[in-house]
């Protein structure tokens, strides 16, 4: 299994890449539209179902500079695959190149469990957890606004800060009574 | 006979919708332009109703007639009961040379001999297709007009389709179907569904199959989007080809309405953590069901997003390959090559 | 962010943004525009060349089929002349390649119009494809298409043959281990036939509409039609029946007449019936219309 590693390319000049990992892959294609409308630095889209990525992209597939898996809640599915992506990045990634993004949360059909789980996955991997709407445009450009914000800044296209420094204020953290039981 | 008659108009005016009312009359023919026009169809429903049965009174309808109606309304609106595929086996020699004529006397001959109380309608409907109303009766009773069987067959070809027939008439009816459309035996075809058409299309392969050619198929024109070039896919191909199995194992473009699919397990429980079941002798039964809108549909979904694996599972192809939506699965034959058979009761 | 700034102050805060952003797009419009322009300046280029090629490419292969019908020394010669030819431009050796390729897509494509089957293998070979495309005087209908699985035997995988052509029952007749031609030839016959037919039936109904079909199957293997007398306002009841399933023309003809017993036997009539029997039957129907047999 080959690694993705966020260091072994160079940056390009006034570029960030970015890579939208969905295993659904449907959210993925509306939202890389949006991200693409940015002027001010060139942003570059990779979209994958799910890691690893093929060996044969390898040679010019920039430096990826933030990971994005996309969890949709209506399925287990969904997020089983992006827990075993996860093992094919490697762990320089983790120093706030990571972040997840999980729609449908406001589903009523959906668990609740499969939330806590996923924000159990997210604070423990010291990663920022992002809602978003997939269904309406205003939504979608709201979640790729949030993403590009987080992106100039692991892109290192923002002067005075870091990724590592970022994540240390955006990352998620479990509610100490998350496995409390709710009597609601 | 005068109430039986107006009881079965009531009941098939009850089950027309209103707004349908007013064309299924004049498709019917019966009534005269004065009379349609005299019926104002805006009024509610029982209106309408006490307006027909007075002019079957008056007209002094028969029994007929308000067969007609119902056998016409029905072959404008067949999805309305579950229909049941049978296949003709064996055929003789001058199977393909049956004509509908011959067809129609010895289907009613054959069928007048085995029952004596029988009430027989056939018509012959636009599309090539022989449509049949049966009201049973038996030694003793009038036939009930109330419960018809309907069947339809297409000519020269081994299918016919059949909506509520009962297991004691059944017989009956293969019997008859099989001897004056010339063929040996007949078969359960294991495949139902709540769309005539659908179950048709997929019997008669009328629905679009993909088959991989030499000219560019319709599928990979239309799936080229184009992309921005910033917007790279990784794993491209890989969607591509999941789809063109996909529709090889569904089909391509729109596919026939299925409900459901049933497989039903005889199987030798196995589970590596559930000693228990595992050791047992006899075989584990049970029923898996699969329900949806449009079945074959949300399947070709599920394959080509990636869902279920491809390429997709003999069990699951071999719905549109083979038309059929009754499996049994048994451990001496896995997989497709199981022996399907639908079970008696129904 | 329904744009009014009723909403508090986050909804106006993103419609500001929205507006900034919208403006920045503007800018970037211009620029986008002049790109646009600059790559379509190149695509012309890109394609002025390739025309270029193009008519090279069919000298090339002008000079190539010359080559083909001629034979013997005076190829050797052809040869050399086109080396001749050539040898100014630099990429004569792919050229040539290039109008050798398209050469034999012709003849590819020929071979597909003359009755040879279109054969795909899938799955590394463990499976094939064939497609049988059917037509009817110069016109093609339906393509029918059969998948063999050819290990551990052939075996038809699935097909799109109606169910009123006996597939499984030709594929037992014919020896499909060894010589799938065979069979592949017997149901193109069959399925040539159905749609020679079902055409013939398509073309009646078109083209004479004083003629009532009366009657057809889906095998379109008989065909009631009412036909009229002109003047003495007589019909004829004309049934033709097709018992060889491979073929366009009737097997017989019978002809009935209510209002004149006699009429099936005349001369005349007589004659209609060996028309019928071997003309199709849409071109019949012309002939006798012309000849004011039949309104």
């Amino acid at each position: 299994m080959s690694l993705l590693k966020p260091f072994s390319k160079l940056p390009g000049i006034n570029s960030a890449n970015i890579l939208l990992v969905e295993f659904e892959e449907t959210f993925q294609q509306s939202l890389a539209d949006a991200l693409v409308e940015e002027t001010a630095v060139t942003v570059n889209v990779r979209l994958a179902k799910s890691l690893p990525l093929p060996k044969e992209n390898e040679e010019n597939r920039p430096r990826i500079d933030l990971v994005v898996f996309i969890i949709n809640l209506t399925t287990e599915l969904s997020f089983q695959s992006a827990e075993a992506s996860l093992k094919c990045l490697d762990s320089g990634f983790f120093l706030g190149k990571v972040c997840f993004m999980v729609t449908n949360a406001r589903n009523a059909s959906v668990p609740t469990e499969r939330l806590d789980s996923v924000r159990k996955l997210a604070a423990s991997l010291h990663c920022p957890l992002l809602f978003a709407e997939d269904q309406t445009p205003a939504g979608v450009t709201n979640a790729a606004e949030r993403l590009l914000t987080i992106l100039k800044v692991t892109a290192g296209l923002v002067p005075m800060t870091t990724a590592l420094y970022l994540s240390n204020l955006t990352r998620c953290t479990v509610p100490p009574d998350i496995d409390q039981p709710t009597f609601d | 006979m005068g109430d039986s008659t107006k009881s079965l108009l009531q009941r098939i005016i009850r089950r027309i919708p209103s707004r349908a009312i007013e064309s299924t009359l004049r498709k019917w023919g019966r009534l005269t332009a004065e009379q349609l026009q005299s019926i104002d169809f805006t009024q509610p429903k029982w209106t309408v109703t006490q307006e027909l049965l007075d002019m079957c009174e008056e007209g002094n309808w028969t029994l007929k007639f308000i067969t007609e109606l119902e056998m016409s309304y029905i072959i404008d609106n067949p999805n309305q009961g579950m229909w049941y595929a049978y296949q003709l086996m064996n055929p003789e020699d001058d199977a393909n040379s049956v004509e509908l004529t011959q067809f129609k006397e010895q289907f009613k001959s054959h069928l007048k001999q085995l029952v004596r109380h029988i009430s027989l309608k056939m018509k012959k409907h636009t599309d090539e297709a022989v449509w049949i109303r049966i009201a049973w009766g038996d030694r003793f009773f009038q036939p009930n007009h109330m419960k018809p069987t309907y069947a339809v067959h297409y000519l020269q070809t081994p299918y016919v389709f059949v909506t509520s027939l009962t297991s004691k008439h059944k017989p009956l009816f293969s019997q008859a179907m099989t001897l004056s459309t010339r063929y040996q035996a007949i078969k359960d075809a294991n495949l139902s569904g709540r769309n005539l058409t659908a179950i048709r299309d997929l019997l008669m392969r009328q629905f679009q199959q993909a088959f991989p050619t030499k000219h560019p198929s319709p599928l990979a024109e239309r799936n080229q989007t184009v992309s921005h070039p910033r917007i790279e896919k990784e794993q491209d191909g890989n969607a591509a080809n999941r789809l063109e199995l996909a529709c090889e194992a569904f089909g391509g473009g729109t596919l026939p309405q299925l409900q459901s699919a049933v497989y039903k397990l005889e199987t030798k429980f196995r589970d590596q953590t559930n000693k228990a079941m595992t050791e047992r002798e006899e075989s584990f039964k049970c029923i898996v069901k699969f329900a949806s809108t449009n079945l074959l549909e949300s399947l070709r979904h599920c394959a080509s997003s990636g869902f279920a694996s491809t390429p997709v599972t003999p069990l699951l192809s071999s719905i549109s390959l083979k038309g059929k939506n009754y499996f049994v699965i048994t451990d001496n034959s896995p997989g497709a090559a199981s022996q399907p058979r639908r079970a008696q009761d129904k | 962010m329904e744009g009014s700034s009723k909403g508090g102050v986050l909804s106006h805060l993103s419609l500001l943004e929205a507006k900034a952003r919208s403006r920045k797009t503007q800018l970037h419009q211009i620029k986008e525009l002049r790109d646009k322009v600059e790559a379509l300046r190149i695509q012309r280029d890109q394609l002025r060349a390739e025309i270029e090629t193009h008519k090279i490419l069919q000298k090339v292969r002008a000079s190539l089929d010359k080559k083909c019908t001629k034979g013997g020394e005076e190829e050797e010669l052809q040869v050399k002349e086109g080396e001749k030819m050539n040898e100014d431009s630099e990429h004569s050796q792919l050229l040539r390649l290039m109008a050798r390729h398209t050469q034999l897509k012709d003849l590819l494509h020929a071979h597909h119009i003359i009755g040879g089957y279109n054969i795909t293998k899938t799955i590394q070979g463990r499976r094939v494809c064939a497609s049988l495309a059917t037509a009817y005087e110069g016109v093609y209908l339906e393509t029918y298409n059969v998948e063999f699985d050819l290990k551990p035997t052939v075996r038809i995988r699935r097909h799109d043959v109606p169910p009123f052509i006996p597939v499984d029952s030709l594929a037992e007749q014919s020896n499909m281990q060894t010589d799938i031609r065979a069979f592949l030839d017997t149901l193109s016959k069959y399925l040539n036939g159905y749609a020679g037919r079902k055409q013939q039936l398509k073309l009646v109904k078109e083209r004479h509409k004083s003629v009532e079909v009366m009657e057809s199957n889906v095998l379109c293997s008989i065909l009631v039609m009412l036909l009229t007398v002109p003047g003495e306002r007589v019909t004829v009841l004309c049934t033709l029946k097709y018992t060889d399933h491979t073929r366009c023309l009737p097997t017989g003809v019978y002809v009935q007449c209510e209002a004149d017993k006699e009429l099936p036997d005349s001369p005349q009539w007589k004659n209609n019936c060996s028309l019928l029997m071997e003309t199709p039957v849409h071109k019949a129907l012309t002939i006798m219309r012309d000849r004011w047999i039949i309104a």
